[in-house]
């Protein structure tokens, strides 16, 4: 049997499997381990096991990772981020549609304090949605704003999806983090725009609210917004001004969110606690997934089906426009089945290769594969952020309101995939001035 | 020649593109071309079956064939071994002598016996040109080296070496190397000129000093001894020889592939840095060949690392500054 | 469980340290000109030790992310079975990686390894609560099965 057979029979069983309901690690672990079982040998199955769960575990620039989540799970539990949600609902107050609005700004603040979609989109969820909700919103709108908004997280530093791209293709971790700014603000100026285009056609989706907010709540909700404009600069700041490396920007973010929690005395030993605790879980969360992902790209590689894809894809001269939209459809395809940071893990090691041959400039390669996993993480019917908002919602919210309220900004994030296509240096610039 | 039907698999930790990294795969397509297309070896690049750490092990447990690493790195499991890479600094001047050192050490019994004892057979080593720092400061006296962040590479010796100058030796991963020197968390590169160039830190690190801490080898070729005791003794002859070529045409074009390093970064506004103390540096440079028998001593090894000494002493002879 | 709560435990500390050296280091650096010379092996091998002392928790609260979008498309008794479809799954896939760490922390106990770059760090420790880890997984994943075994049975007795 050639690689490319061997390859696809193994992604019909890893389907099957996820379809199952089986784990995605599990699904992933157990194809490769029976893949290599029966086309290298129990040698190499064994080897690989001994071999990377913990060389990959150890590897201090996947440091970052466990700091990341903790920096956004004490910043969420001293209640930094809902103070930013109220400033940001105070200030658009009289804008159509405020709430969605202030989600949007609100998320992309938090995004500059947290590496992790998901965590976003939950806390959120739990924060926005009931308002929304209160005020008459479209639940499937708001759901669908709070799991768009979400990805922020990925783009705006500190990314989790950035750091792991940069350790499965060896890319400089500052420069890429850095190179996400750019497409972070400009994705979430689109949804701003998106949704106020939305609303002059769908009104009802966003009724205006009644409060009465006065300009002395406005100053006093911005006058909280310090906490996080500090973390920014903490994290930022310091990988752009070289006080430190990138990978000692995760635990000088979360002392940095320690230190100004306990200041506003909004933290106590059992928050702490428990920061730790959801850090270490979704830490080994996220990695179960990381291992079993790169132990199936050695299977997909050692059993020749990359060796063989990647020739058909030379052999028909795609050229860099076919191999982007053939990259592109391969993860609106894979993605609405495979959870992002698998999704990530499965298709770099396989497609940066040929990006290489073909020239195309890594960290913009290395963006636009983060936007493409960012929608995956938001289009149906498998999307980890879609989930978090759903389990988050507490039933509040149906699948299939939600799955229609994501559509509007789907198409909004083709329209900034299309614009960071067409002008690469949204992209390729801000890294340079570094 | 009839050689048996062999389909082989090498792991490597470098880019294809990685200076001297050609000349594994150049092994690998004369082995095929020579054995008449009778011994296929398919190389896997970039880490992509196994990172830098793991490949010892797939080598080791005869999961892969061959494998490509760095034996500085497995200090602890090769100790005898590694330090024909670790050991740095008035040991071996120039590529040709670590080369020949290599060999010589390869050829003990005692490293043979502990590559056996972890079912490894070595058949090419690399050397690249020798260690220097390239540095975002320059360098102008011994006395500048103190609190130098420099980072360390694989091995136990070269902190020791570093430290006895007063530089502070830096674990930065690869790929935050450059980032380190722009902004000042890394304050010097260590390692060959072609290196530094080819991961584009002439910038970054615009002072070279001519601090020369000689060559040693990097990456060593390793195949499982078990697969190779197997092996019939024309195909053993037929790696070994090819082997051999390898390397000599890896050291024939070493000063040209550095030459042109040279040019490169000089290209980008490099610039050499001389040390006006070089006498006072090489006063205050421990011997390291004394400091690691006094270690293996301590450690019982005393008998073992007799007959490497001898060699190592020999090529430490040819050091000049 | 207990042992799952006490390794989590483990694991919640091991990360509060990395996250003070991380900071010591950049602040010893940035105004003493000192740095911490093991910080990236302590740094690595006590992440490392997190993680796989998190997985007995995550695992018992069956957090792993999955895809469970399908469920609808099976019949309504093949859920227990899906389930220990799963649970055998991750059975197959941690003992994989229990059998390869015991490897990895047995020989690194054997010789007490060390770091090589970072002079008498010691590596042996973490990779040993790895090994930990990963088999208190295989043990919690062993109670989930027989759990849904007996539940299987008690199902049918009661629907038959
Ligand atoms: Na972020
Ligand atoms: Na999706």
């Amino acid at each position: 049997m050639g690689g490319l057979e061997t390859g696809l029979i193994a992604f019909a069983a890893l389907l099957g499997l996820l379809a199952m309901g089986v784990p995605v690690a599990f699904a992933l672990g157990v194809v490769a381990a029976a893949g290599m079982y029966l086309t290298i040998g129990a040698n190499f199955l064994f080897t690989t096991f001994q071999t990377t769960p913990y060389t990959l575990t150890s590897d201090y620039t996947f440091v970052v990772v466990p700091m990341f989540v903790l920096m956004g799970g004490i910043a969420g539990r001293a209640g930094i981020i809902s103070d930013l949600y109220t400033a940001a609902h105070y200030m658009l107050d009289r804008i159509k549609g405020s709430l969605l609005m202030a989600t949007i700004i609100a998320q992309a603040g938090f995004a500059a304090a947290s590496g992790s979609t998901v965590v976003a989109s939950s806390v959120f969820t739990r924060m926005a949605l009931p308002e929304m909700l209160r005020f008459g919103y479209n639940g499937g709108i708001a759901g669908g704003c709070i799991a768009a908004a979400g990805t922020l997280a990925g783009l705006i530093p500190p990314s989790i999806a950035m750091v792991l791209y940069a350790m499965l293709t060896t890319q400089p971790v500052g420069e890429l983090l850095i190179a996400g700014i750019i497409p972070g603000v400009l994705t979430a100026a689109a949804y701003m725009v998106g949704v106020r285009v939305m609303l002059i056609f769908r009104p009802e989706w966003a009724p205006p609210s009644k409060m009465t907010i006065t300009w002395g709540m406005r100053g006093r909700a911005m006058a909280k917004v310090w906490s996080v404009l500090l973390l920014m600069t903490l994290v930022m700041g310091g990988i752009y001004g070289g006080y430190y490396p990138p990978s000692a920007a995760g635990a000088v973010g979360a002392a940095g969110a320690l230190v100004i929690a306990l200041s506003m005395r909004r933290i106590g030993g059992r928050d702490i606690w428990e920061s730790l605790l959801e850090a270490a879980r979704i830490s080994a969360m996220i990695f179960a997934i990381v291992i079993a992902g790169l132990i199936f790209s050695r299977f997909l590689l050692i059993s020749g089906f990359i060796g063989e894809v990647r020739a058909l894809v030379i052999a028909s001269e795609l050229g860099v426009t076919g191999f982007l939209l053939v990259t592109i459809a391969i993860f609106l395809v894979l993605g609405m089945f495979i959870d992002s940071v698998s999704l990530l893990v499965i298709a770099v090691p396989f497609l940066y290769p040929i990006a290489q041959a073909l020239q195309i400039d890594p960290i913009w390669f290395a963006v636009i594969i983060i936007k493409l996993i960012e929608i995956a993480a938001i289009t149906p019917p498998v999307g980890l952020n879609l989930y978090a908002v759903l389990a988050a919602a507490n039933g509040v919210l149906r699948p299939a309101e939600l799955f229609r309220g994501i559509t509007p900004f789907i198409v909004i994030e083709f329209v900034v995939l299309g614009l960071l296509i067409a002008f690469p240096a949204l992209v390729t610039w801000l890294p340079t001035t570094m | 020649q009839d050689y048996p039907a062999l389909s082989l698999r090498l792991a490597h930790p470098l880019p294809q593109t990685w200076p001297a990294a050609e000349w594994d795969g150049w092994w690998a397509e004369e082995v095929a071309r020579r054995s008449g297309g009778k011994i296929q070896i398919e190389v896997f690049w970039a880490g992509q079956i196994g990172s830098l750490t793991e490949i010892k092990s797939l080598v080791s447990n005869g999961a892969v064939d061959l494998g490509v690493f760095a034996q500085a790195v497995h200090a602890e499991e090769l100790p005898l071994t590694s330090v024909s890479a670790g050991l740095l600094n008035r040991v071996s001047a120039s590529p040709a002598v670590a080369d020949t050192l290599a060999g010589a050490l390869y050829a003990t019994d005692p490293i043979r016996d502990e590559l056996a004892a972890q079912n490894l057979h070595v058949l090419k080593w690399t050397v690249p040109s020798t260690y220097t720092l390239q540095c975002n400061r320059p360098i102008n006296s011994t006395a500048d080296l103190a609190g130098l962040r420099v980072r360390a590479v694989g091995g136990a010796y070269v902190p020791i070496w570093m430290e006895s100058l007063g530089m502070v030796p830096t674990r930065v991963q690869a790929t935050e190397i450059r980032e380190g020197l722009t902004r000042g968390t890394l304050d010097c590169n260590f390692g060959p000129i072609e290196w530094a160039t080819f991961a584009g830190f002439e910038t970054a690190a615009p002072y070279w000093s001519d601090i020369n801490t000689g060559s040693f080898t990097t990456f060593q070729l390793y195949i499982a001894k078990s697969a190779w005791d197997g092996f019939p003794q024309n195909v053993r002859d037929l790696m070994t020889d090819v082997a051999k070529e390898a390397m000599a045409k890896d050291q024939a074009a070493l000063d040209a592939v550095a030459a042109k390093a040279v040019d490169a970064y000089k290209a980008a506004g490099g610039q050499i840095v001389n040390l006006s103390d070089m006498d006072a540096l090489v006063a205050k440079s421990p011997d390291m060949i004394s400091i690691w028998e006094e270690r293996m001593t301590g450690a019982g090894m005393a008998d073992k690392i007799a007959p490497l000494v001898g060699p190592m002493r020999e090529a430490q002879k040819s050091f000049q500054n | 469980m207990l042992i799952e709560r006490v390794a989590s435990a483990v694991a919640a500390i091991a990360l509060a340290v990395v996250m003070l050296v991380g900071v010591t280091d950049i602040v010893a650096g940035e105004v003493l000109g000192v740095f911490l010379a093991f910080k990236v092996d302590m740094s690595g091998t006590l992440t490392a030790a997190a993680i796989f002392l998190a997985w007995p928790l995550v695992q018992s609260r069956n957090e792993h992310i999955n895809v469970d979008l399908f469920s609808g498309i099976f019949p309504r008794w093949s859920r227990i079975l899906r389930e220990i479809i799963a649970k055998l799954a991750g059975l197959v896939f941690f003992a994989l990686i229990a059998r390869g760490t015991w490897k990895v922390a047995l020989d690194s106990l054997a010789i007490r390894e060390t770091s090589a770059a970072t002079l008498g760090y010691p590596i042996w420790p973490a990779k040993l609560a790895c090994a930990i880890g990963a088999s208190l997984v295989l043990l919690v994943i062993t109670l989930q099965i027989g759990r849904l075994i007996l539940q299987m049975r008690h199902d049918r007795n009661g629907h038959s």
